[in-house]
């Protein structure tokens, strides 16, 4: 399951975008710098972002803005979600510019039927992502990805997001950001560190942080530190005991209890699974709503035109034939 | 649904969005009390407050993709809005092609002819099932203003010159729209009757005629229809802009008609924001960022209340929830049959088209082997809808000239488009060259195109052109000639004695080509009947002194006496009067009763007659109920439509029909007393075909409610009391008190007063010597009033 508490790494090599498919559990409080667009499969969802509570049903699609605090919740037991989470600096670099500076509006439940132009293309393109073989034909995946970005980027409504968050966001608000960034990039950081550096009392420093995103301070340090660990399970060989240690737990028996409480495993397991093939949980998800995603996946040669975006007969460049092909004969 | 259920579920719903305005801040509000871009309400993320998609037609949904998604934030637009009021729907629809294609029923003007209500709430079934399929929320429609003038620019889509009509056939379109879980917008409101300066003038209406005929058809469409909104007009109103006038949105549709409703205005409609908010215009439509801001400083500067602001959030959030909740219920899979809505348009329109003249050549015998000339250019391409935002494209269009060819195939048919204009000499001989050669014309003729419309009143009552010089030359030649017109309102026919037959069109729709072709060659029986009288000529219509006014001002001259009610209180012979319309068959009419009834609380009269077919085919009759009040203190229109029924009947059938009148229906505007009174006495119930062609009539005595004579004052000569039992009764006791008088005496003075012209105090003092004070007039005309107003 991917929570995303971690920020992708593009120079360690690591993928700009992630996909995920899983039965809907409850998710607390998180927050994290990409972009996430989830689509309802199956069941119904409440998810509240910022304090604000939205339910959707199935075929719903949200986009939920980088760096806002969400939790979902699933109001039906066979509720099943997808989505993905994009980098949207990364697509920034490749060409979509200041993408990473839009607050994006979507929410295809509060529009009219001709948003579904808009939604259409969002579905199918993941759903296409999501059945195919990300590991073989990466590709394949990368395209998708890429031609999604554009798609988002070309049709979602969307406001400057420093415009956004300077009339939405209070002063108090944007130093949880600030806190947030510190302790993402200084991870030997103490509570009281971050508190002496910002000349408040620990505890004041705890309340702000509760208030406007719903978890304490320490556990989003513990949840950071356990995104760490679970990254270098995944991409080092380093001793799992190691690991625990360097991250500071002097206790195996509570490092164990607090991997598995977020990600439902022990960490050897989660090794020898390498973070890379499905979860079970995922694969049960995959093939139960299987036909759901290929009847959204089939949709897309339809819509590719659409996607593609119109071919303007004028502007056609002219192709260079490196060879007389008439010469072949 | 059970009243007590519907009151949950609107407790309910007002509970909700007091849960949701408390939660909003500020802004948010003015954000959701303006619209988004051109066709949308602003959707709001972070309370989820869904947006509202609506759209023009009021025949048909006119639904564009790139219209409904474009525009935010900026007026930018507003070229775009002004393209789509100007289109034009005869020439090729260029900005029609944009749009989604529709169906296109017959226009208001049109259907109306067919006095069905279940034929109507069909069609309004359709165009909200249409809607759901476009995704549209709310239709803007239906507009039922009334047809005050054949001349008026949207004429095309209103209703009738009759409000009891409108408003029946308004509320019907209404619950069809409505049945399907789509908005309806009655519209516009009020006294919008003219395109001359449309968002300027000022209607100045006298309070009789505005409450009898130019409010009461809204008032009927609320209460029987229950709109979700209703849109407040673009013109002034006695002085005051509709958009801001608390009288009519406030005082007269949410108190004293218990609407329930939103009020949104007209596309930038709104001139002073605060005021149109403060007056109960709740939506101001499009966007707008200048009369945003102008609402927030207003608020600043203390001129508005919150309260103000959230009365109509509060309206506007259980207006979204009313107009979204189709959209959880609804199924991708629900598709539309728009060949089942193309032959429900040609029902309508079978239904819709009026038989006004017909020398016995009709119908045409499909069997027979001769040779006709068919000319006009609306013969090829049908001119089947008007000019304005609700132009829409049509699914398919029936050529009347194809479907003439399959209903006669043994006739050797040849066409000719027709003089383009009076001076096309070659066109005009042409077209006489080939009616020469054919036994047979048929002309299928309009009134110009495009030349009215939305913005645009029309010029005179003639036809296009060249079309009426043409027609009168045929008329000349002694060629057997059939006329067919497609026209928005009335137009004039001069030549009228001269052609064999007409069929009126109006603006009939696409199925408009099959339509006419079957009733011509007699496959389907006209049933249509005019919903406004047919002048002779212009000079002949109500308003035609005054109209379209000077100096912004447009004074509604003939009063309450609109449309047949003016030709039948002048004896004006019109060309044809109202409700008139022909058959292939006969009706005869017997056996009227009227009794008092008394049902649910109200008191009424029910009138029952037989309605028999006593021609040879089958066919269908409108029998039409006129209240009369021959004696009445009250000056009164010599007739008003107050029930009309539909019957269909096959040769020889006959059918006893019956109907209420409520006693409601027979009052008057008081506005000595500013309230509805019913004079009481002898009413004449006339039953007919047509306005003027009554065939019955019963008679029935009824007593007073709510009406008191005006009221006395120290002015008021003795007559004044004593035509009155009980002024009279106070009268004489004040005498008798007064002077000890013995009856004899009473009576002898009594017989002394009744001819003085003086008032009751100077009489007196003249008569007896005495000084009779004012005080003690004064005194005895305040016990008269107040047992008046205890009887009431």
């Amino acid at each position: 399951m991917s929570y995303g508490f971690e920020r992708p790494n593009q120079d360690a090599g690591g993928e700009p975008f992630r996909p995920f498919i899983h039965h809907a559990c409850d998710v607390p409080y998180h927050w994290h710098n990409e972009c996430e667009i989830l689509l309802v499969l199956k069941g119904e969802l409440r998810i509240v972002v910022e304090g604000a509570a939205s339910d959707l049903h199935a075929g719903d699609v949200i986009i939920v803005n980088s760096r806002l605090s969400h939790h979902t919740s699933s109001r039906k037991a066979d509720t099943v979600i997808c989505g993905i989470h994009l980098d949207l600096g990364y697509y920034e670099w490749a060409g979509l510019t200041d993408f990473s500076k839009r607050h994006f509006f979507c929410k295809n439940y509060l529009h009219g039927k001709y948003f579904d132009a808009i939604i259409q293309p969002i579905r199918s393109l993941l759903a296409r992502l999501l059945l195919s073989d990300m590991e073989k034909d990466n590709i394949l995946a990368q395209s998708l990805v890429g031609l999604l970005c554009r798609h988002v980027y070309e049709n979602v409504p969307w406001q400057d997001a420093m415009a956004i968050s300077a009339s939405t966001r209070a002063e108090s608000k944007q130093r949880v950001q600030r806190l947030m960034e510190l302790a993402l990039g200084n991870p030997d950081l103490t509570l009281q560190e971050i508190a002496d550096i910002e000349q408040v009392t620990t505890s004041h420093l705890s309340r702000l942080f509760r208030k406007s995103t719903g978890i304490l301070f320490k556990d989003y340090l513990q949840n950071l530190k356990l995104d760490r660990i679970s990254k270098r399970l995944r991409e080092s060989e380093v001793a799992v005991a190691d690991i625990g240690i360097d991250e500071g737990f002097s206790n195996g028996q509570h490092f164990y209890r607090i991997f598995k409480q977020r990600f439902g495993c022990t960490p050897s397991e989660y090794r020898r699974s390498r973070g890379h093939k499905a979860r079970p949980e995922q694969v049960s998800s995959l093939e139960e709503c299987g036909p759901m995603l290929m009847e959204y996946a089939l949709m897309l040669p339809d819509l590719m035109p659409k996607i593609l975006g119109r071919l303007n007969a004028g502007t056609v460049p002219r192709v260079s034939v490196p060879h007389d092909l008439a010469q072949l004969h | 649904m059970s009243s007590t259920t519907f009151k949950k579920i609107a407790e309910r719903r007002k509970k909700t969005s007091a849960a949701i305005l408390q939660r909003m801040t500020l802004g948010e509000k003015l954000r959701l009390l303006n619209g988004r871009g051109l066709w949308r309400t602003s959707a709001n993320y972070r309370l989820d407050i869904p947006e509202v998609v609506m759209t023009d037609g009021s025949y048909g949904v006119r639904f564009s993709p790139s219209q409904i998604v474009g525009g935010e934030g900026q007026n930018s637009d507003l070229a775009t809005f002004l393209d789509i009021v100007a289109q034009n729907s005869g020439q090729g629809h260029e900005t029609s092609s944009q749009t989604e294609p529709a169906t296109c029923f017959p226009t208001g003007s049109c259907i109306a002819n067919s006095w069905n209500r279940d034929l109507v709430r069909e069609v309004g079934e359709a165009i909200g099932r249409e809607c759901r399929n476009f995704g549209v929320d709310m239709l803007l429609g239906p507009g039922i203003n009334i047809r005050r003038t054949p001349l008026g620019g949207r004429a095309y889509e209103y209703v009738s010159e009759d409000p009891y009509l409108s408003g029946e056939l308004g509320a019907a379109m209404i619950q069809g729209i409505q049945r399907m879980g789509v908005g309806a917008c009655l519209k516009h409101f009020a006294c919008n009757n003219s395109e001359i300066e449309r968002t300027s003038m000022d209607s100045r209406v006298d309070e009789r005629a505005l409450r009898e005929i130019y409010l009461a058809g809204f008032e009927r469409a609320i209460r029987k229809g229950k709109p979700h909104a209703v849109m407040s007009s673009y013109n002034r109103v006695n002085g005051e802009q509709a958009a801001e006038s608390e009288w009519l949105l406030t005082r007269l549709l949410r108190e004293e008609w218990r609407y329930q409703g939103l009020v949104i205005s007209d596309w930038h409609g709104i001139k002073d924001r605060p005021a149109s908010l403060r007056a109960g215009n709740d939506l101001d439509m499009p966007e707008s960022l200048h009369r945003q801001e102008s609402l927030a400083r207003a608020f600043e500067a203390g001129l508005i209340d919150e309260e103000v602001i959230d009365r109509s959030c509060v309206r506007m959030l259980d207006f979204i929830t009313k107009v979204t909740e189709w959209r959880r219920t609804s199924h991708e899979e629900e598709k539309i049959d728009f060949a089942d809505h193309h032959r429900l348009a040609y029902r309508a329109a079978s239904e819709s088209l009026v038989l006004v003249h017909n020398k016995g050549i009709l119908p045409l015998n499909p069997d027979q082997k001769t040779r006709i000339a068919i000319i006009g250019a609306a013969a090829t391409v049908p001119v089947i809808q008007g000019s304005g935002s609700a132009t829409i494209r049509p699914t398919a269009v029936d050529i009347p000239l194809d479907e003439l060819r399959k209903r006669l195939p043994k006739a050797e048919i040849e066409w000719h488009a027709g003089p383009s204009d009076d001076a096309d000499e070659n066109g005009l001989s042409k077209a006489l060259a080939l009616a020469a050669r054919c036994d047979t014309t048929i002309v299928f003729a309009n009134s110009l195109v495009a030349a009215d419309g939305e913005g645009a009143d029309r010029q005179d009552l003639f036809l296009a052109p060249g079309q009426d010089r043409l027609i009168t030359e045929l008329g000349v030649s002694a060629v057997r000639t059939i006329v067919v017109t497609a026209n928005p309102d009335a137009v004039a026919m001069e030549w009228l004695d001269r052609v064999d037959a007409v069929l009126v069109g109006f603006f009939a729709g696409q199925a408009f080509g099959s339509a006419c072709a079957d009733i011509l060659v007699g496959s389907a029986n006209p049933s249509g009947k005019l919903a406004a009288t047919f002048p002779h000529r212009i000079e002949d219509t109500p308003g035609f002194l005054t109209y379209p006014g000077e100096g912004g001002i447009h004074r509604y001259s003939e009063g309450i006496f609109v449309g047949y009610r003016y030709y039948d209180a002048r004896m004006v012979k019109p060309l044809f009067p109202f409700g008139f319309g022909l058959s292939y068959t006969s009706f005869a009419y017997s056996n009227i009763e009227a009794q008092a009834v008394e049902t649910e609380g109200e008191s009424g009269v029910e009138i029952s007659f037989d309605v028999r077919n006593s021609g040879p085919l089958a066919g269908a009759e409108t029998a039409q109920i006129y209240a009369s009040f021959p004696k009445s203190p009250i000056r009164r229109a010599p007739r008003a439509l107050v029930e009309f029924v539909k019957v269909s009947l096959a040769p020889g059938q006959s059918s006893r029909l019956s109907v209420t009148v409520p006693q409601r229906d027979l009052r008057f505007y008081d506005v000595a007393h500013d309230d509805w009174a019913f004079e009481g006495g002898l009413v004449d119930f006339q039953v007919g075909s047509s306005s003027r062609d009554l065939r019955l009539s019963a008679q029935i005595d009824l007593p007073a409610s709510h009406y008191a004579p005006p009221d006395l004052s120290l002015d008021s000569p003795p007559i004044r009391y004593l035509e009155e039992p009980l002024a009279r009764r106070h009268l004489e006791g004040f005498l008798t008190e007064r002077w000890k008088l013995s009856p004899i005496q009473l009576a002898r003075l009594c017989d002394m007063l009744r001819p003085s012209f003086f008032s009751l105090g100077l009489t007196l003092n003249w008569y007896v010597e005495d000084s009779v004070s004012d005080s003690e007039i004064t005194a005895l005309i305040a016990i008269i009033i107040a047992e008046r107003a205890a009887m009431r």
